[in-house]
């Protein structure tokens, strides 16, 4: 590939925002590009005459990546899509506390670990959809800010409702499980007491994971632990990123030691492999 | 004669969706036969495409597959679907009545 193709797709994938599209943008375009130099070339023109004009031909490269940007644009909108996800999360983790409270207490049988093993996935895979699938994030004090006020949304909104909920069933517990407690519900929350569970411990460790799955988009990597989520529930992201980020370190002339690269391109590899697998044979 | 950009543009997922309703495409293919079959009226800037085949591809009126040619060359072809199929269907018929409607007006003006 050429310098000014380079160049081109360079200007073109700045305007996309979802840099999991960049892989499959770049390589659509090349071939498209490297067709028309042929072409071209075909009519006796140099090499770079060809890509030149061919490169003329294609448009202005901002034009086609404001409009491809719009194909993958995130939900709920850049400026809030956080504080809106982090929310659905936290009012998500506090609405199943209870079940996670009874099988932590073995007051609720074995079998319905698997609704919890479910809502864990369901909560995974809203995180890539909303993510994952439509584009990378990038940590910084806007996202944590927009993070934390999105979980006071979350909380606020889940407690609140829980108790006005609870008014009709035990005042200050689940409506659905009225022998669990309200997580930081009256009367110890608006006193700050000695018991002041605004974590449960369960829910804590959700947050915990969920916060290594975030900070592991930090690097445009995903931890292993958690690869088997988009792999379940998207059709054609993750292994992207790698690739990209491949590509740009190699740009930035960043290095990273040989194991290290080697351990994540096998990762990468095997992630790849079971995406198509997901894709080809259940296709969602 | 070169036809207005904006006139182009709202038809631009008709002619593509026609033409992937004959045989599987890739992107060059594609700008390819709009400009030989409109015998280079519909000469548009080719970038253009692409955003297009991606918005229809998210709404699910395309599919798209890598196939790797003899030559080494990577394409991305496009396949119609179902909903692709309906949706061309719905938008044919938009195109005949509208252009029957032009022509009622247009023919009164330039035939009398």
């Amino acid at each position: 590939m050429g310098d000014r193709t380079d160049a081109f797709l360079d200007r073109v994938c700045a305007k996309v925002k979802n840099r999991a599209a960049h892989k499959y943008i770049r390589g659509e375009l090349v071939s498209h590009i490297d067709e028309a130099a042929e072409e071209y070339e075909g009519f006796n023109y140099g090499h770079e005459m060809a890509v030149n004009m061919a490169l003329s031909r294609i448009g202005n490269a901002e034009e086609i990546g404001e409009e491809l940007n719009r194909c993958y644009r995130m939900p709920f909108g850049r400026r809030c899509g956080f504080v809106i996800w982090a929310a659905l999360v936290t009012a998500l983790i506090y609405l199943m506390y209870p079940i996670v409270y009874k099988i932590y207490n073995y007051t609720m049988g074995i079998k319905n670990v698997g609704i919890t093993v479910l809502c864990i996935l369901a909560v995974f895979a809203a995180v890539n959809i909303l993510f994952l699938r439509r584009g990378m994030i990038i940590w910084s004090i806007r996202s944590a800010a927009e993070i934390t006020l999105g979980f006071l949304i979350g909380y606020a909104a889940a407690v609140g409702g829980l108790m006005i909920a609870s008014r009709f069933y035990v005042y200050g517990y689940y409506p659905y499980f009225t022998d669990v407690k309200i997580l930081a519900a009256f009367p110890y929350v608006p006193f700050i007491p000695k018991k002041f569970y605004v974590f449960g411990m369960e829910s804590f460790c959700w947050w915990a994971c969920l916060m290594m799955y975030l900070a592991s988009l930090r690097n445009k990597r995903k931890t292993a632990l958690f690869s088997f989520a988009p792999g379940l529930f998207s059709l054609e992201d993750g292994q992207i990123i790698e690739d990209d980020e491949f590509i740009a370190l190699k740009r930035n002339g960043k290095r990273i030691s040989n194991i290290w690269l080697k351990i994540l391109r096998t990762g990468s590899e095997d992630f790849y492999w079971n995406s198509e697998l997901k894709r080809k044979d259940f296709r969602l | 004669m070169k036809i207005n950009k904006e006139l182009m543009k709202g038809s631009t997922a008709t002619l593509v969706l026609t033409l992937l309703s004959k045989e599987d495409m890739y992107g060059y293919r594609i700008t390819q036969e709009i400009k030989k079959r409109s015998d280079n009226t519909f000469d548009m800037k080719e970038g253009t495409l692409y955003p297009m085949l991606h918005s229809l591809e998210k709404d699910g009126a395309v599919e798209s597959y890598w196939f790797d040619t003899e030559e080494g060359r990577r394409r991305k072809y496009y396949k119609i679907t179902d909903s692709g199929r309906e949706m061309l269907n719905l938008k044919q018929k938009e195109w005949s009545s509208f252009m029957n409607a032009m022509n009622s007006i247009l023919g009164e003006e330039c035939y009398g």
